[in-house]
């Protein structure tokens, strides 16, 4: 099936693509990776699309001492390749790898893969866990919202009308610090099943742990003794109650491997 | 219609395209050029993988359009490209095609991965994971693996020109650290369990609202209509006396817009509070198609309170489907329901009747913003 006819637009500046998106049925587009299956299937028929993957001002990054900003239309292969100051102590290109295939990695963004909220995706679990942010950019001005809030549910994010994520912060992870992150699916480069992170920071305090790919937000644990594993259960009871037994179980196993393989960076 | 300037397979070449026509079919249909292959046209099988800017893309995913001033090679284009040779005389030597369906793309992501990879050893393991975007569907990759190992083991031959590098630039971005930090004002989940129900897949949910019973009941039964708009997106077009609606069904998720149209029966049992709609429908856009029911039953909870269930059992096909693994309708589910309760309950309190368009962000974020309140003041 061929997509319903749609026009079509580079956009070269921030504030355009903002003004824009007020009105009408247009869509913004970054690497298509996500909507161009949806726009071929018809599942998506927007009157336009507004092109931002060229946008000067999405299309790179800003180091700072306690983090990198990386614009949101950094493609995952650029992250794979290290093209980024390495803040996360190889955290994000290690990441970056297991997403999808080179072909998809080199034109799906950063910033389309928060702004879609696949549960599945792999940034979206991720950066909750390293305690990532999003930077959003409107007509009014902008805000920041940490990604764990700013995926409100499936596929809904809280982004406001005329309102796009402009870049993403990812803090400077302090050498000591333990990652882990365990994928469950099928095939390799498939949008997972079912997805464990750990992050702990000892000397910042931090210990955090999260479910992702549960069909809605991921599910987060915060605080000293997250990744012991006693409030994980009734964690997804509350936040995912609809997972059947296998599911359920299929969760909690793989954020036990994500903690079992987590590593010191 | 829109003009495009590319270069292909080192030609230059302007066109007038439609904005939807993608890479492939804007390669095959306008340029004849038929090695490219499509499979599943949503990014899967890597058969349409071309070159752009030296880069491997799906080309079914990239609209022809978005490769203004770009340089794009196909298949053809690489006919006398000296690592395409080895890895054509490679393919050969080791039996990796029998159709050659796949063959196209998986020369393309072969000559990608060798030059990524050149003077280093890779295993098969981590060769077959980076070959995983390219699915051969009649020679198996045994042969396949083999080919590509052959050629990236002998880099002395040729040298192997390396993979075009992309450039990031330093930007001044200062003023978003500065921006206010927004806390989340998250909805708590329904309580919603659902279990897959033969082919369909069944939900149920329970909540309670701070009205009687009757006052409930009497609002749900006596005017369908007005309920009907509680749940967004739905809209009922017409209903008879004997229960026969027919009416839409706005599904919003993200950037999926569905407009199911279909025919369906109410009934209502009065001795038990309950009631039942079936129905069934098409969105005509994807070709999907839906059937369900629901049925809900109100109960009195005490002290002026009452308690709603909701069930749903449905069954998709088609596209939709495609998009609808279980768990991800269940949340949306889950919210479309969080949001009918809050609207029934303003309802009930002679509020404005609420509109009925589909389920979105914004409605959502407000619906969040909602809960919040509600449990900062002691009713959540
Ligand atoms: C075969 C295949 C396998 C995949 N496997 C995985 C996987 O394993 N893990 C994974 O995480 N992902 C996977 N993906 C998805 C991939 O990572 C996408 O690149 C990503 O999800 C979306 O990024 P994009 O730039 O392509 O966004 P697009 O498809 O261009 O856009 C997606 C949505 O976000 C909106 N949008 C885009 N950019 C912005 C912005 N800056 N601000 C606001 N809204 C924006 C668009 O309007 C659209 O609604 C897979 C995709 C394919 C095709
Ligand atoms: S046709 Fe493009 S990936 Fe299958
Ligand atoms: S050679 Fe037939 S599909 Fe691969």
């Amino acid at each position: 099936m061929k997509p319903c006819a749609f026009d079509y637009e580079h956009i070269d500046e921030l504030s355009r693509a903002c003004a824009e998106l007020q009105g009408g049925n247009a869509r913004l587009v970054a690497g298509a990776q996500s909507l161009g299956p949806m726009l071929n299937l018809r599942l998506a028929r927007p009157a336009a699309l507004l092109d931002i993957s060229r946008l000067p001002e999405l299309r790179g990054f800003a180091e700072s001492d306690d983090g990198l900003l990386v614009g949101a239309a950094v493609t995952h292969a650029e992250i794979e390749d290290g093209l980024l100051p390495d803040v996360t102590r190889g955290v994000l290109p290690r990441v970056a790898r297991g997403i999808a295939y080179r072909a998809v990695r080199n034109r799906g963004t950063i910033g389309g893969s928060l702004a879609h909220a696949d549960p599945a995706a792999d940034w979206v679990s991720c950066l909750s866990a390293l305690g990532g942010e999003v930077v959003l950019v409107g007509v009014d001005g902008g805000r920041r919202m940490r990604v764990r809030d700013f995926v409100v549910g499936a596929f809904h994010t809280a982004l406001r009308a005329g309102e796009l994520v402009a870049a993403v912060r990812v803090p400077r992870l302090a050498p000591g610090s333990r990652f882990g992150y365990f994928k469950a699916c099928r095939k390799t480069g498939e949008l997972a099943h079912a997805i464990g992170a750990v992050f702990v920071d000892s000397e910042g305090g931090t210990e955090r742990v999260v479910m992702g790919a549960t069909g809605g937000r991921p599910v987060v644990l915060e605080g000293e003794g997250a990744m012991a594993g006693t409030g994980w259960e009734e964690a997804l009871e509350t936040s995912a109650p609809g997972l059947d037994e296998l599911d359920r179980r299929l969760h909690l196993e793989t954020l036990r491997r994500a903690c079992e393989l987590s590593e010191t960076l | 219609m829109k003009t495009l300037n590319l270069t292909v397979n080192g030609k230059g070449t302007s066109a007038a395209v439609e904005p939807r026509t993608h890479l492939a079919d804007f390669l095959r249909e306008d340029c004849l050029l038929t090695g490219t292959h499509l499979g599943c046209e949503h990014g899967v099988c890597g058969a349409c993988t071309v070159l752009k800017d030296g880069r491997p893309v799906r080309s079914c995913l990239t609209y022809a359009v978005s490769c203004e001033g770009a340089s794009v090679q196909s298949i053809e284009g690489l006919d006398d490209d000296p690592l395409m040779v080895r890895l054509r005389d490679s393919f050969s030597a080791e039996h990796a095609l029998q159709c050659g369906y796949c063959t196209p793309g998986m020369l393309v992501t072969a000559r990608d991965i060798v030059q990524r990879f050149a003077g280093q050893s890779l295993s098969d393991a981590r060769l077959r994971q980076e070959l995983s975007g390219n699915l051969c569907r009649c020679t198996g990759y045994t042969g396949i693996v083999k080919a590509i190992q052959r050629v990236l083991r002998q880099p002395e031959e040729l040298p192997i020109a390396s993979a075009p590098a992309s450039t990031l630039t330093a930007l001044q971005m200062d003023h978003y650290t500065r921006l206010p930090l927004e806390e989340g004002a998250m909805a708590g989940p329904a309580a919603a369990a659902s279990s897959s129900d033969g082919d369909g897949r069944r939900i149920e949910a329970a909540f309670e609202l701070d009205h009687p019973s009757e006052a409930v009941w009497r609002a749900l039964r006596d005017d369908i209509q007005g309920t009907v708009a509680c749940m967004p997106g739905l809209e009922l077009r017409s209903v008879s006396e004997t229960g026969e609606v027919d009416g839409v069904f706005h599904v919003g998720m993200g950037p999926i817009s569905a407009r199911i149209a279909g025919e369906g029966r109410v009934v209502f049992d009065d001795a038990a509070c309950s009631g039942r709609v079936e129905g069934a429908g098409k969105d005509g856009g994807s070709g999907s198609r839906a059937r369900g029911s629901v049925t809900f039953t109100v109960q009195d909870a005490g002290h002026g309170r009452s308690s709603m269930g909701i069930v749903m059992a449905f069954e998709l096909t088609g596209a939709l489907a495609q998009f609808s693994r279980g768990s991800l309708v269940q949340d949306i589910v889950r919210l479309l329901i969080e949001q009918f309760r809050v609207n029934l309950d303003a309802r009930l309190r002679g509020e404005e009747a609420p509109s009925g368009k589909a389920l979105n962000p914004l409605s959502l974020l407000w619906l969040s913003l909602r809960s919040r309140f509600r449990s900062w003041f002691g009713k959540g």
